[in-house]
């Protein structure tokens, strides 16, 4: 009986300790988490509708047993100029979550792969971004002092979307600036992000004929 | 007491003359006739790329044996060089040759050498090899061209193998490709036409079912493996609805079950477990060809088996001679 | 054992990784990258560093019947304290290894070298051990990650490495991990054997 007191004490003391600690660490970053994570769903929506001012609430409509979120964008004059539709598919080997600013009428502002974790070198090149900096040149400017180039930061392979209508989102191999051009390696994953684009678009304006939104 | 099968005979014995070397020797034999078929549709780009993974597979072997000590003469005992051909039967006349290279010294050093050296490694170390080169360059490993008589050549934008063409466009595009059924067929068998695209050494079903059948004379392999392996294939497909003949004729099937399954060191070691073990190729090739993500899965559904050879030794051991029955 | 000796043997002699084993998990996940491989092998750094100190401390006051949850609390602590700091002050590298961060609970060389070690040492051979076992992970994942990156990727640090060369993919992926695991264990070991001759 006492040595079991003295345990549980023991195990009580070094659990309360840790709890006190955790509680206080964790309202030092409660703060800070949140504004990473709003800032990276931000950064997101102004990739996605390049020249919104603001954007709305979170809403959600549902359609044929599918939920879509969406958040309304409006311009400086507190006009709805477009919206930003948030959905979620499934990959190659994770889950791809992407934002896709369009136009009232359906057409594709721009897209935005919030979350991925596809395979590295394949699938994973979403994120790829159109420079291909070397070792080389990054080594040489270390040394020189001049000022590095502004380089773009939309991956090529989501710049691909903007300007598209859902008919024209369909993943073909060969390049082709009417359609989406696969990844190479990589076509279930293309595939998967073209129609995490076309599927909530497509229940987005059959939701808003329905008169649902 | 007098036991008749216990009974040693007084030398001198007589020597069966096989050797390492002289069964060897004789697949390569068997594989000729492909090969030579090889030759005569990829052209330059196919005897390049056999003769080069063939001498640097015995390069590679020689260097594994002299870090490990051991003789070096062993490396023209032919069982690397068959696995430098078979590495080279298994990827498309059109990749860059340092890949496959790359893909035969894993499979000698690695895959073989590591583990042991002959008669010691787990996997067929040729499909190790196709493997890791699928794997690494997926866009190497898949793009095809036509032999050059039928219109193809090394610019040529990639076409699709027939086992391609059933994955993506259905029977209809693989019809409409070849004409007609029969014309497919022919076309499949002697790799002629249409038929003649695909890895190096898996183009005319016709001359390695030859090859195969000459090892099956000469008492290389046992019927166990290879029939099990295609009759399974076949019945599979046609419960699914499939074209059997199509099936067993098209890809690496005719390759894998004649040469690649029955690896002596690889299968297993009884024929009731021979027959168990073609059956799994048999069915998981269906499996991926139906529903995975290529079109061709012969060297995985292998390489799936090669990992289950010790269980099944295990179930079908045979009963030592001495010991009771169960 | 001088001090200096208990800080180095994490290193070469004791590697964590390449002799004695442990944390292969993590090793094996986040080597795919440079970028991923440093951030692992810095915060286990810092955990080991402190779970060390912290079960030294405390060994005098743990019966040894329950000592290993309480081991376990310490550890599991420190690593969400580390998981929120980095969280909250370092959003990118929490985005990149902020899944592998919660593995460090289960990562065995922390509790490893909490059980071996810290159980039986003071304070500060404890924390020289920890220092030194984290140092000779971060260099085993480190070289582990060049080499999958360079040759999978033909980057490092996310960095082209050799314009225009296609890379090896499979290095990127598990089976590549499995194997340049290997060959440097086999690497360190031949090393190791001519030492000693």
């Amino acid at each position: 009986m006492k040595t079991i007191l003295h345990y549980g004490l023991v195990l009580l003391i070094i659990a309360g300790v840790a709890g006190v600690g955790l509680s206080l660490v964790d309202r030092i970053t409660k703060e800070p988490i949140k504004a990473a994570q709003n800032k990276r769903l931000e950064e997101g929506q102004k990739l996605a509708f390049p020249g919104a001012s603001s954007f709305g609430e979170l809403k959600t409509f549902e359609t044929e047993g599918k939920a879509v979120s969406y958040y309304e964008v409006f311009d400086e004059s507190q006009k709805v100029i477009g919206y930003e539709l948030l959905y979620q598919v499934g990959g190659y080997q994770s889950q791809i979550k992407v934002l896709t600013g369009i136009e009232p009428d359906g057409k594709v502002v721009a897209i935005r792969v919030l979350e991925q974790a596809e395979t590295p070198g394949l699938g994973a090149e979403v994120d790829a971004l159109p420079s291909n900096q070397s070792l080389l040149c990054a080594f040489v400017s270390l040394f020189s002092p001049e000022p590095e180039k502004e380089e773009s930061n939309i991956p090529w392979f989501q710049a691909q979307f903007s300007g598209k209508t859902p008919e024209d989102l369909v993943v073909v191999k060969a390049k082709d600036p009417k359609h989406i051009t696969a990844l190479s390696g990589a076509t279930i994953t293309s595939t998967a992000v073209t129609k995490a684009v076309k599927e909530p678009i497509e229940l987005f304006l059959k939701a808003k004929a329905e008169g649902k939104l | 007491m007098e036991n008749k099968l216990l009974k040693l005979s007084s030398s001198p014995h007589i020597r069966s003359g096989d050797s390492v070397t002289k069964v060897m020797w004789t697949v390569f034999l068997a594989l000729l006739p492909a090969l030579i078929w090889s030759y005569v549709i990829f052209g330059l780009m196919a005897v390049k790329l056999t003769v080069v993974c063939v001498l640097f597979a015995m390069v590679c072997e020689a260097v594994c044996l002299k870090v490990r000590k051991q003789p070096i003469n062993s490396c023209w005992d032919g069982s690397a060089a068959l696995t430098g051909l078979l590495v080279s039967f298994n990827v498309p006349p059109t990749i860059p040759l340092w890949m496959p290279m790359l893909g035969t010294a894993l499979a000698i050093v690695i895959v073989k050498q590591c583990f042991g050296g002959l008669g010691c490694n787990i996997f067929n170390p040729a499909l190790i090899g196709r493997a890791f080169l699928l794997a690494s360059f997926p866009k190497h490993m898949t793009s095809w061209t036509l032999g050059a008589q039928f219109g193809g050549s090394v610019d040529a934008v990639s076409q699709a193998t027939p086992l391609g063409l059933l994955k993506e466009g259905g029977q209809e595009a693989l019809l409409q490709a070849f004409g007609s059924k029969g014309s497919m067929y022919l076309d499949l068998l002697f790799g002629y036409g249409r038929g003649a695209i695909g890895c190096v050494g898996e183009i005319s079903a016709a001359l390695l079912l030859l090859g195969g059948l000459f090892l099956l004379i000469r008492g290389i392999i046992t019927w166990h493996i290879p029939i099990s392996f295609l009759l399974t294939l076949a019945v599979v497909t046609f419960l699914f609805k499939g074209d059997p003949l199509f099936a067993i004729l098209s890809g690496g099937a005719m390759l894998g079950a004649w040469f690649m399954a029955t690896d002596m060191v690889t299968s297993p070691l009884t024929h009731k477990g021979q027959l168990i073990f073609g059956m799994g190729c048999g069915l998981l090739t269906f499996i991926i060809r139906r529903w995975g993500g290529y079109p061709e899965g012969v060297s995985y559904s292998i390489l799936i088996m090669n990992a289950a050879v010790p269980l099944i030794d295990g179930l079908f051991a045979n009963r030592v001679f001495g010991t009771g029955k169960k | 054992m001088s001090l200096f000796k208990e800080f180095l043997k994490g290193i070469w002699e004791k590697n964590p990784v390449l002799v004695l084993s442990l944390g292969l998990c993590p090793t094996l996940a986040t080597s795919g990258s440079m970028k991923n491989a440093v951030g692992m092998g810095l915060s286990v750094i810092a955990v080991l560093t402190f779970s060390n100190i912290i079960i030294s401390l405390i060994k005098g006051f743990v019966p040894s019947k329950i000592r290993i949850p309480c081991y376990i609390i310490v550890i599991a602590f420190l690593v969400t304290v580390v998981d929120m700091l980095i969280a909250g002050f370092a959003p990118e590298l929490s985005k990149a290894i902020g899944l592998f961060i919660k593995l460090i609970v289960v990562n065995c060389i922390i509790l490893g070298r909490a059980e071996a070690f810290a159980a039986k040492n003071n304070p500060l051979r404890a924390a020289l051990d920890g220092l030194g076992m984290g140092i000779g992970f971060l260099i085993a994942i480190s070289i582990i990650a060049t080499i999958r990156e360079v040759l999978g990727a033909n980057k490092w640090f996310g960095l082209t490495v050799f314009p225009g060369w296609d890379p090896i993919g499979i290095m990127i992926l598990p089976a590549g991990a499995l194997l340049t695991f290997g060959l440097v264990m086999a690497v360190r070991n031949v090393l190791a054997q001519r030492r000693a001759k």
